[in-house]
């Protein structure tokens, strides 16, 4: 894996990249300012596969550098892990909603370098497989794609927000709680998605949920949120900050927005499937579940009735 | 005698190669902290004429520092620059009362204090 370490230190820059040789990654390259890391970036002969961004630069700080990074066609996908002293929460925000896929603290530990590589290691592998999918859409052959399971994620590329269930789960676990508190979760569910898929290539079955999810996304563009197709035709939403949503908005903007997508598919013969939609659901201050267990219980509540104690569902678009 | 260097399973590199980098390091970056205690004192001396600029730029040198010398093993500078940093950010934003510029002074001398144990001549 070829690694780019951003830092304007370059005593930590040396540090990093011992660091990083000792845990076996040895093809390491270092630059100590946003521009250089782009130009370094912009290669496609050699490029760059997993970025490491300090947070707080001079002049251009690691949160542009990783919007900038994210709008190279070839890098949207990239892992990126965000470095800093910083652990206020906002920097760890504006780090997610710029496209990091990870963030990690300042004293360096070891222990955790090694576990959030080995997270970016797994984004190239999944990365790898959404490329696949989007090439064989490309080719638009109708063989089934071996790998493809319905059970399993669906990397969605250029959908406004889009994350995978990983960096979605590394972002609520690095919430604290009382500030989760302040964001909740919407499950979105395909009752038939099951039927879809098997009726279909697995391939076209993803473009479908990837059409689904940009039309949630559209649908909520009023709130700065995360969206992951964590699989068994699920799309789950995070609304950060936001610990109360209008729902009927929500409803009104999606009914709008799936009314568009079916004339699209109308024109093809092609049904759209139903989608439910979930009441939103937050963690409670003195509970003691694990963060991500918000991404659970937002699937459950778009395909359940409501229930004592539970989120269920609002509504359901056919 | 040293025992010969090994490599540890999952290591890549031999610990005391290891080690001398990272003292090589520490030595290089206790050699530059004079650069920093100058930014630092400046800062302090501007604190009275154009405090946002100044708390801005004591916020800024006090982060760098607490990043690089916590993963050096510096952990007691690390810990300090962080305090450091963290008193800039609770009284930044507002014009600061002379007690609360006391206060500033009396942290940012400590500091420096103790950046000033640690420098070489390296």
């Amino acid at each position: 894996m070829r690694i780019l370490a951003i830092d304007d230190e370059p005593i930590f820059c040396d540090l990093l990249k011992t660091r990083l040789d000792q845990l076996g990654y040895t093809n390491v390259d270092t630059a100590f300012t946003g521009q250089d890391a782009l130009d370094i970036a912009a290669s496609r002969t050699r490029p760059v596969e997993c970025f490491i961004v300090d947070i707080r630069m001079m002049p251009m700080d690691g949160i542009e550098l990783v919007r900038r990074l994210r709008a190279l066609p070839h890098h949207q996908a990239t892992p990126i892990v965000m470095l800093s002293a910083l652990t206020d929460k906002a920097s760890i925000d504006a780090a997610f909603m710029a496209g990091a896929n990870d963030y990690i603290t300042k004293p360096l530990e070891m222990v955790e370098l090694k576990i959030r590589l080995e997270m970016a290691r797994n984004i190239l592998a999944e990365r790898a497989q959404a490329r696949l999918l989007h090439e064989h859409v490309l080719k638009q052959e109708a063989i089934l794609f071996p790998s493809a399971d319905f059970g399993g994620e669906i990397i969605l590329e250029d959908v406004p927000g889009a994350v995978s269930l990983m960096s979605m789960e590394n972002f609520l676990l690095k919430q604290g709680n009382i500030r989760l508190r302040q964001s909740s979760a919407i499950g979105f569910s395909l009752p038939q998605a099951e039927r879809y898929f098997h009726k279909m290539d697995p391939t076209y079955y993803a473009v479908l949920i990837g059409d689904m999810a940009q039309a949630i996304s559209r649908a909520l563009s009023a709130y700065p949120h995360m969206l992951t197709c964590p699989g068994n035709g699920d799309i789950v939403a995070l609304l950060i900050d936001r610990p109360h949503v209008d729902t009927a908005l929500i409803e009104e903007n999606l009914a709008h927005e799936i009314e568009a997508l079916r004339l699209r598919f109308s024109a093809i013969d092609m049904t759209l499937p139903q989608i439910d939609i979930g009441a939103p659901v937050r963690t409670g201050l003195f509970r003691t579940q694990c963060p991500t267990t918000l991404i659970a219980r937002a699937r459950r509540a778009a395909r359940a009735p409501e229930r004592a104690g539970e989120a269920g569902q609002l509504r359901a678009i056919a | 005698m040293t025992a010969p260097a090994r490599s540890t399973p999952g290591s890549h590199v031999a610990r005391s190669t290891i080690e001398d980098a990272l003292e090589g390091m520490r030595r290089d970056f206790c050699a530059g902290l004079d650069a920093r205690i100058c930014r630092i004192e400046s800062a302090r001396l501007d604190v009275a004429s154009d405090t946002r600029a100044a708390l801005e730029s004591l916020k800024f040198e006090a982060h760098r520092i607490c990043g690089v010398a916590g993963s050096l093993g510096l952990n007691a500078v690390s810990a300090q620059a962080r305090a450091l940093e963290e008193h800039v950010g609770r009284i930044e934003g507002r014009p600061l009362s002379p007690d609360e510029q006391k206060e500033l002074n009396r942290r940012v001398e400590d500091f420096l204090d103790l950046l000033e144990d640690h420098l070489t001549d390296d």
